[in-house]
């Protein structure tokens, strides 16, 4: 006996009739994809410096050029490789371990739910953006000698990235196993758990094949709305420093370089609007796509709104 | 109510005791010590600054020892800014920081309940389109984007407000904008949500029916229910805001207690980390305890069990 699914051979046509998530997805697909194939094309590498200082966009540089000479355009393609890699990879983290976490605490019950959920809340208190700062520093000699042992030395700057994605992935898993709790907490009464029950079938299994099922539309929508909350995360991490190093980028660093050339007497705008729009940009699609997609697998919001 | 009071106290205290150890292990387990340099220092040197900042001994021992000061009100010498102590730190940045954080507070309330308010009344009209539209805007453009931007053309352009620094109220509106912008747009969309909820249930067309204006209906009928997410979210929003944000500091030169979290963990001075972790989390549970203390209050159909 399989539990109720639910019915989403019926939400993909619903998405598709929607013309903001329509858009939404067209806009993040785009993103994506220039982020992925579009450093190969721009002409330039996005550590490759020139004597060509602070130039304003043109053709040859259309979002123009940083202090170093680099072209800021492939410096932000590149950088969107990282920020949506550490927001993929960091919300995969964060959803595996929450949802996890969440559906034993909220089907064992009793004193592991205590203790599991006395243990997030404990974590709640802390300050989150210190908690990854003290994470990822602590860790960080660890990383590079492990990469050192594998003799994988030149990727030091991966060490970074990965140690971002376990911290923020760290952090960012409390709301989604307290979500998860709460839906197990209701949907373990059912009556299609108790049937599943008395088939005989094991707590894995109910987890797995019956519970699991029934949590993805909660956790589609939150993933959406986690992944830019993550690449906020790490864009404030690498303005102030402890993210992405140089000559690397990500949309965070390069902001945080285009807030730090603003002076009184030029004013280089090209290096704050761009990367600052592209990662708005993408941003806003994935909090759009997120809200709309809450409106479709809520039916509290949806009655709201009739 | 005193049993439910006096339960609560003690499982704040009880997370505040596991944060302090949490923070403790983890500063200490850090690699690189406060005192390390470029140039290693003579044995003897080292011996008496760790013994002077208390350091010695076994890392139980400094952990026990610690927490007895910490539960005596001492916080410790910051290891970095020498001879000065984390209370002393923490009493001259946190007040310019939670001046800071009210106001903010106090914006990102006001600008989010009016907004979140208007939208669901004039609900699929372009004020509705409009408002939430920048509601998503303003939390999807991170701060330091938006502050920068601000402080180019509000400060450097138009000469409205000083670009920096701290001082008067006029120093005050930029960062407290900025500030609050994300949240208030957080404020509104939870408002919104809500009234909309509200709005369509039937207390609220029975005061409909008695023939009150719909002004009237609104704000006295349905916003007082619908604020109560509000109430909720406001404790760890005040709680956020009222110690201080590392990046709007940053960029405004506000001197608050945002860098000392920040430039702590980098100095690895324990001490003022673990000052600071301690205030930031006293505050969310006594704003969370406060919350949960005023929600049967303000709703009397929960009761406490």
């Amino acid at each position: 006996m399989n539990a109720p699914e639910i019915r989403r051979d019926r939400l993909w046509p619903r998405i598709l009739r929607n013309r903001a998530m329509v858009a939404c997805l067209t806009g993040l697909f785009l993103i994506v994809l220039a982020s992925v194939f579009g450093p190969f094309f721009t002409g330039y590498g996005y550590e490759e410096t020139s004597d060509l200082q602070f130039a304003p966009p043109s053709l040859r540089h259309p979002f123009g050029t940083d202090l170093h000479g680099r072209d800021v355009l492939t410096r932000v393609l590149y950088g969107g490789r990282v920020s949506l890699a550490v927001g993929l990879i960091g919300t995969l983290v964060s959803l595996t371990v929450g949802v996890a976490w969440g559906m034993i605490a909220g089907y064992r019950g009793g004193r592991t739910d205590l203790a599991m959920m006395r243990f997030v809340d404990v974590l709640y208190s802390l300050p989150r953006l210190v908690f990854v700062i003290v994470l990822v520093t602590a860790l960080d000699p660890l990383a590079r000698a492990g990469l050192g042992r594998l003799g994988l030395e030149t990727f030091a700057g991966g060490a970074r990235m990965l140690l971002l994605f376990v911290g923020l992935g760290a952090v960012s898993w409390l709301t989604m196993a307290r979500i998860v709790r709460g839906q197990v907490l209701a949907l373990k009464e059912q009556s299609f758990v108790l049937a599943a029950r008395a088939l005989g079938a094991r707590g894995g299994r109910i987890l797995g094949r019956h519970l699991l099922p029934n949590l993805w539309g909660i956790v589609m929508v939150y993933l959406t709305l986690m992944i830019p909350a993550v690449i906020l995360d790490e864009s404030f991490l690498s303005f102030l420093g402890l993210g992405i190093q140089a000559p690397q980028s990500s949309w965070g660093s390069l902001i945080a370089d285009g807030a730090a050339a603003i002076n009184p007497i030029r004013i280089y705008w090209w290096l704050l609007v761009f990367p600052g729009g592209v990662m708005g940009a993408t941003l806003l699609a994935l909090n759009l796509l997120g809200d709309q997609l809450r409106d479709l697998l809520d039916p509290r919001t949806v009655r709201g709104r009739r | 109510m005193l049993v439910f009071l006096a339960r609560r106290v003690v499982l704040g205290l009880l997370t505040l005791f596991c944060v302090v150890s949490l923070t403790f292990v983890m500063m200490r387990a850090m690699p690189g010590g406060p005192f390390d340099k470029e140039r290693k220092l003579p044995p003897a040197v080292e011996k008496n600054l760790l013994a002077r900042y208390k350091l010695d001994g076994t890392l139980g021992e400094q952990y026990r020892d610690y927490l007895l000061d910490v539960a005596r009100g001492d916080l410790r010498l910051s290891t970095k800014y020498r001879n000065r102590s984390v209370n002393e730190i923490l009493g001259q940045t946190l007040p310019v920081s939670m001046a800071l954080g009210t106001v903010a507070f106090a914006l990102a309330l006001a600008i989010g309940i009016a907004l979140g308010a208007v939208a669901a009344v004039r609900r699929a009209t372009w004020v509705d389109h409009a408002a939430m539209a920048a509601a998503v805007l303003s939390i999807s453009i991170p701060t330091f984007v938006i502050a920068p931007v601000a402080v180019l053309l509000l400060a450097l352009r138009l000469h409205l407000f000083p670009v920096a620094g701290w001082g008067g109220a006029r120093h005050l509106v930029l960062p407290a904008v900025c500030l609050a912008l994300p949240y208030a747009a957080y404020v509104a969309r939870l408002v919104r949500n809500s009234l909309l909820e509200v709005l369509h249930q039937d207390f609220v067309r029975t005061a409909r029916a008695k023939g009150l204006d719909e002004a009237r209906v609104v704000v006295k009928h349905a916003l007082k229910v619908a604020l109560l997410p509000v109430v909720s979210f406001s404790g760890p929003l005040a709680a956020n805001l009222l110690t201080g944000s590392l990046v709007v500091e940053e960029i405004f030169k506000v001197p608050g207690v945002g860098a000392f979290f920040v430039n702590g963990v980098l100095n690895r001075d324990v001490f003022l980390v673990g000052g600071a972790v301690i205030v930031y989390s006293t505050l969310l549970i006594a704003f969370n305890l406060a919350v949960d203390l005023a929600y049967p209050l303000l709703d009397r159909r929960i009761r406490r069990e």
